[in-house]
């Protein structure tokens, strides 16, 4: 059914006309009701794209409210009220308001809403099926494809495998197909994030303890070396771990044996070990910080996953795979995915990779207010995790003037943006015009910026 | 070379257990901020305290603020007792007690509980000496409250009714009406619903004709939660309407943000955590401190979780840890990590045991009551069965009833038995198929 336009219930005379503008410019129609009864026979017509109700309107109260949103015909209803608190909010909305808009009202801020609604703003594609047991390995890119091949390849065998890439990357997914594809797919599949772990606890993380072995060993731990056996350990974030603990997990491999903290029997384990990491391990070795011989022990097989950035295509895959997982997981009505929306998702440099997107549309999910998802449901935290060239910098000092800190600011996004003004100026959010007069002021510039 | 953050872990190690550190280890929490090179690692969502970042820089950039803190302590405390001797030479024993309570006051609101106490131990005793010995019971409520926030219920109980014993002998009514308070406060601890209950409503009548004030509101809301803990929740809702209306009377902003905080605690135990979401959010848009919007946002977190929000609990208990850690309210950071392991046990990450030996280690190195570390254990325990570690979670159990049998709080006596029975009637039912060792 074609929506009529917009319904006005009680709303006082600016407002209307305020509302009046905004669906002109929307090409859509507006029918004023004075009265509530007037107002709820239009109503019955049905086919509303949305229903705007004045709370002023005697007689108007939320569980009103809550009725007229029940009506399929009423589309989405706007609420209007003189001083709105975050209470009333929260509670019209739980009620089924789409919104709780403050008298007098901002056409600008009913033209956006209207033109959300109406989708005549933009394309918007739907999403996929969500498909039970389809997992996370979405994408077409051939980087992507490349690395599932060698899986294919390597997984019936024995050898360790060494996954690298960037953090979110899904290095866990790949360990996980490893193994699935593996002859040791019915075994366990044991994952220990070394980095997560403070050191005095990995070891009987990895090992297991007797009970009394220290203090806290209420009772006796089977290490999670134990509990791979018949199946696959995978060690996430390995660069991570002390020498101390390399040595004996290379001891560990080495011997296919154990011995739990404080205890004195071997114990053999059958494990095939997935080690994974986002850390130059060369540059580790180097610096004497990564034992060279567990990590030829570790990389019999090497793989590496590309930054989300570099897999043409695969954003979008994936922005649509989880925007439909969520839906569902979350049972949102949501069926579309804007263009807009995935402009915008374009735009970012995905230091996260995957685990980022897939967060972003977590919460686009959660906080859309229609079946589409728009390009203002997509929040980025551009200040999260952005790609760092060198070591964390310690926090600016507050002894620096606003000039300083901006020369120093500017001089850093620069260098993380690889000189490039375009990219330095989105994260700045300044326009690239002005990065540029300020990098030539404070003598950043170069001749290579681009 | 370049300087390098470490990481928070390492820099408490560097510091002797010592009280004239405390003020620079708190400074060290505060100036500490997550590792964003970790900000996108799988591990990044187990960070905790320790894995927090800090440096000499910035440390050395809080010390004249941290310094100076410490020196208008001192000078707060050292002027105090400089009164306290005029009072005597003036042969005013009373102001002189009095003197010495606000010198533990300085003490008490900088954490240093030990040397308040002693300061309200010698105000107590100085102040018997005079006729007027209401500074005496002022002393005893103090020393009730110390008792109180270490976790010594008994000996709080014991301090509040010697408190009201002289404040009854003096005719002194508002300290009668606050050590029936306190003496609530501390029987809704032990669950001791009708006795504590019985004190709210002796100072409610001790209260009778006068007009409202915030020690009515405070009894009004304490009689509320009274009967929404004994789950009489019509009663429970009466008693909040009318602490609303006299908060509403006086105009106090922190009674309107507790109050908004009751209704969403009253709204969940109706059975309706959706619901009480609305009252939380404007219990926080109301917030005048840290400390209130932090005390609303544990509730929030409970909610969200009950309603198994995940994804939402976990921001909104981030939120809560970066506003603990930035205001140095260490005492929230237990429940913090206890919820992120909330968050974890209800994904099933077997790495998320991290935020319970944070949350013990937290207990341990900042003496906070052991009923902390006991309801830490409690948690850690369910954690643990449910992973199929019968043994350790037993162990755990056993140790969180010693202290809450010590203590005779009997609801969380309650639910470690419960918890306890649960464990033992698995075991019994043949399913050892997890059973470790």
């Amino acid at each position: 059914m074609t929506a009529r336009g917009v319904l006005l219930i009680g709303v006082d005379e600016t407002s209307a006309e305020a509302v009046c503008a905004a669906a002109g410019a929307c090409g859509l129609g507006v029918r004023a009701s004075a009265g509530l009864g007037e107002g709820l026979r239009s109503l019955g017509e049905g086919g509303w794209l949305a229903t705007f109700l004045s709370l002023q309107l005697e007689g108007a109260e939320l569980e009103l409210a809550e009725r007229v949103a029940a009506e399929k015909g009423a589309g989405a209803l706007v609420l209007l009220a003189s001083r709105p608190t975050v209470q009333l909010t929260m509670e019209a909305v739980r009620r089924g308001a789409r919104e709780v808009m403050e008298v007098p009202l901002a056409a600008a801020r009913v033209e956006k809403l209207l033109a959300g609604l109406s989708g005549s703003a933009e394309g918007r594609i739907p999403l996929p099926e969500v498909v039970d047991g389809g997992g996370d390995a979405v994408g077409s890119s051939p980087q992507l494809l490349e690395v599932f091949k060698v899986v294919a390849r390597v997984a019936p065998s024995a050898a360790t495998v060494l996954v690298t890439g960037e953090s979110g990357t899904g290095k866990e997914l790949v360990a996980r197909a490893i193994h699935e594809a593996s002859e040791r797919a019915r075994g366990p599949f044991v994952p220990v994030n070394c980095a997560a772990i403070p050191e005095d606890l990995l070891e009987s993380e990895l090992f297991g303890h007797e009970r009394g072995a220290f203090t806290g060993a209420v009772a006796r731990k089977i290490g999670r070396f134990e509990r791979a056996s018949g199946g696959t350990l995978f060690l996430d974030e390995i660069g991570d771990m002390s020498l101390v603990l390399q040595a004996k997990i290379l001891r560990a491999l080495q011997e296919r044996e154990i011995e739990r903290l404080g205890g004195e029997e071997r114990i053999r384990v059958d494990v095939r070990v997935v080690a994974a990491t986002h850390r130059d391990l060369a540059a580790l070795i180097d610096a004497e910080e990564f034992r060279e011989d567990l990590f030829y022990r570790l990389a019999v097989v090497r793989l590496h996953l590309s930054a989300l950035r570099e897999r043409e295509g695969d954003m979008r895959e994936l922005a649509l795979h989880y925007s439909a997982h969520f839906a569902a997981e979350y049972a949102r009505p949501v069926g579309y995915l804007a263009e807009s929306a995935l402009a915008r998702l374009a735009e970012h440099d995905w230091p996260g990779n995957v685990r980022e997107l897939r967060n972003v549309l977590e919460r686009a999910v959660l906080v859309a207010t229609s079946d589409t998802l728009r390009a203002d449901d997509i929040q980025i935290d551009r200040s999260r995790g952005a790609r760092q060239t060198g070591e964390t910098l310690p926090g600016y000092s507050p002894k620096l003037s606003m000039a300083e800190l901006e020369k120093l600011h500017i001089a850093r996004v620069l260098e993380a943006a690889g000189g490039h003004l375009g990219r330095a100026a989105e994260i700045l959010g300044m326009h690239r015009n002005t990065v540029s007069r300020k990098a030539q002021e404070y003598g950043l510039a170069s001749d290579g910026s681009r | 070379m370049n300087p390098r953050p470490v990481r928070v872990e390492q820099a408490l190690d560097l510091l002797p257990d010592l009280d004239d550190l405390m003020p620079l280890r708190e400074a060290l929490l505060v100036a500490s901020r997550q590792d964003e090179a970790r900000a996108w690692a799988a591990s990044g969502a187990y960070g905790t305290l320790d894995t927090r970042l800090t440096d000499a820089a910035t440390l050395e950039e809080a010390l004249p603020a941290v310094i100076a803190k410490v020196q208008r302590r001192i000078a707060l405390v050292y002027g105090e007792v400089v009164s306290a001797m005029r009072a005597l030479e003036a042969g005013d024993l009373a102001a002189a007690a009095g003197a010495l309570v606000a010198a533990g006051e300085a003490e008490e609101e900088a954490g240093r509980l030990a040397a308040a106490e002693r300061f309200y131990g010698k105000a107590a005793e100085i102040g018997r000496r005079p006729r007027d010995r209401r500074q005496e019971g002022l002393g005893l409520r103090r020393l009730a409250r110390v008792a109180k926030a270490r976790g010594e219920l008994a000996r709080a109980l014991d301090l509040y009714e010697r408190g009201f014993t002289i404040a009854e002998a003096q005719r002194d009514r508002e300290g009668m009406v606050v050590a029936c308070q306190g003496l609530g406060n501390v029987l809704v601890e032990q669950g001791r619903w009708a006795e504590a209950e019985a004190s709210y409503q002796r100072g409610l009548t001790l209260l009778a004709g006068d007009g409202p004030s915030r020690l009515l509101w405070q009894l009004e809301s304490n009689l509320s939660v009274v009967a929404r803990r004994a789950g009489r929740l019509e009663e429970s809702a009466e008693w909040l309407e009318r602490a609303r209306l006299t908060v509403e009377r006086i105009g106090d902003a922190a009674g309107r943000t507790y109050v908004y905080n009751a209704e969403g605690l009253l709204r969940v135990a109706r059975g309706d955590p959706a619901a009480a979401e609305p009252a939380y959010r404007e219990a926080l848009a109301s917030a005048g401190s840290p400390v209130e919007t932090a005390r609303v946002l544990v509730n929030l977190v409970e909610s969200l979780l009950l309603q198994h929000r995940i994804t939402e609990a976990e921001a909104a208990v981030r939120r809560l840890e970066q506003i603990a850690v930035t205001h140095g309210l260490i005492a929230t950071l237990p429940y913090v990590y206890r919820a992120l392991g909330g968050v974890a046990r209800a994904r099933g990450e077997e790495d998320g045991f991290v935020f319970y030996e944070q949350a013990l280690e937290l207990c341990r190195e900042s003496r906070l009551p052991d009923f902390e570390a006991a309801l830490t254990q409690l948690e850690y325990a369910g954690f643990e069965a449910e992973l199929g570690r019968a043994e350790s979670a037993l162990a755990r159990l056993a140790e969180a009833r010693a202290v809450f049998a010590a203590l005779n709080t009997w609801p969380e006596l309650a639910r470690v038995e419960a918890a306890i029975a649960e464990l033992r009637r698995d075991a019994g039912s043949g399913d050892d198929s997890k059973e470790e060792g």
